[in-house]
């Protein structure tokens, strides 16, 4: 039977809600999730570099009609974690 | 508690899962096509199975089908850009298990009743189409309040 991971890292709350909100899309641009998760600049790009270089999101800037554009989506090894951390929590309750 | 738990209690999971469901709730509200988007589109399978069922010996009617079938295929186009000028790329293929399994029954479900309409109204039945035609719009206005690609993950639990 498949062992669920918990994982410190998907654990806290904003990169919990990061992480699902990404998941169901192929990527989704910085603004929605800030506005989403209604956080600011600076905390949403803390826990975007803390993903990023635990390798579970991959940050991509584009520019499109003169505006720069950020799309964040889930690496491979960040939806395996993602999918694993939320299987361990609903283990733990039961 | 399993030791691969991060030692958190049962009320902290919880708590996590609760965060959980606000995104996704969050999600299901951004991926969920406007009303119009799933009126137009209830029309237009509603039509394109109704033109299919009569189309059998009838060249205005497959003429029909595939004019429906090009409105099936732009307003699925317009909602992609239409979300991806919103700021979301949404996923094409499915990828769990789930999704695909998903995917695949829905539409057997849709290609069944239309193919089934399409026999039936060969065999003499005339008010197949109609009939037909309005379980497919309703059934395709049902899966995309319901189920959006969030909806089908959500749904997907355990996996």
């Amino acid at each position: 039977m498949k062992e669920h991971q918990f994982d410190s890292i998907i654990h806290a709350p904003n990169r919990l809600q990061i992480c699902a909100l990404i998941a169901p899309n192929s990527s989704v641009e910085f603004s929605v999730i800030k506005e989403q998760l209604n956080v600011s600049d600076s905390v949403l790009s803390k826990h975007v570099k803390t993903l990023e270089d635990a390798g579970y999101i991959q940050v991509e800037k584009k520019i499109a009609n003169g505006r720069q554009r950020t799309w964040l989506s889930l690496t491979k090894a960040g939806r395996g974690a993602f999918d694993g951390h939320v299987a361990a929590l609903r283990e733990i309750v039961g | 508690m399993k030791q691969n738990s991060g030692n958190i209690s049962v009320e902290e999971a919880k708590d996590a899962l609760m965060h959980l469901d606000n995104a996704n709730q969050l999600a299901e509200k951004y991926l969920r096509p406007p009303l119009v988007f799933r009126v137009v589109m209830t029309f237009i399978i509603g039509g394109l199975t109704y033109a299919a069922a009569m189309s059998s010996g009838s060249s205005l009617w497959t003429f029909v089908c595939s004019i429906f079938t090009i409105a099936l295929l732009v307003t699925m186009l317009v909602h992609y850009f239409y979300l991806r000028s919103q700021g979301v790329k949404v996923r094409i293929c499915p990828l769990t298990r789930f999704e695909r399994w998903f995917s695949f029954v829905s539409g057997f479900v849709v290609a069944a009743i239309l193919v089934g309409a399409m026999q039936l109204e060969k065999a003499g039945y005339s008010w197949i189409p109609i009939v037909s035609g309005t379980i497919n719009g309703l059934l395709a206005y049902y899966m995309f309040s319901n189920f959006t690609a969030s909806g089908a993950r959500i749904k997907s639990e355990g996996e």
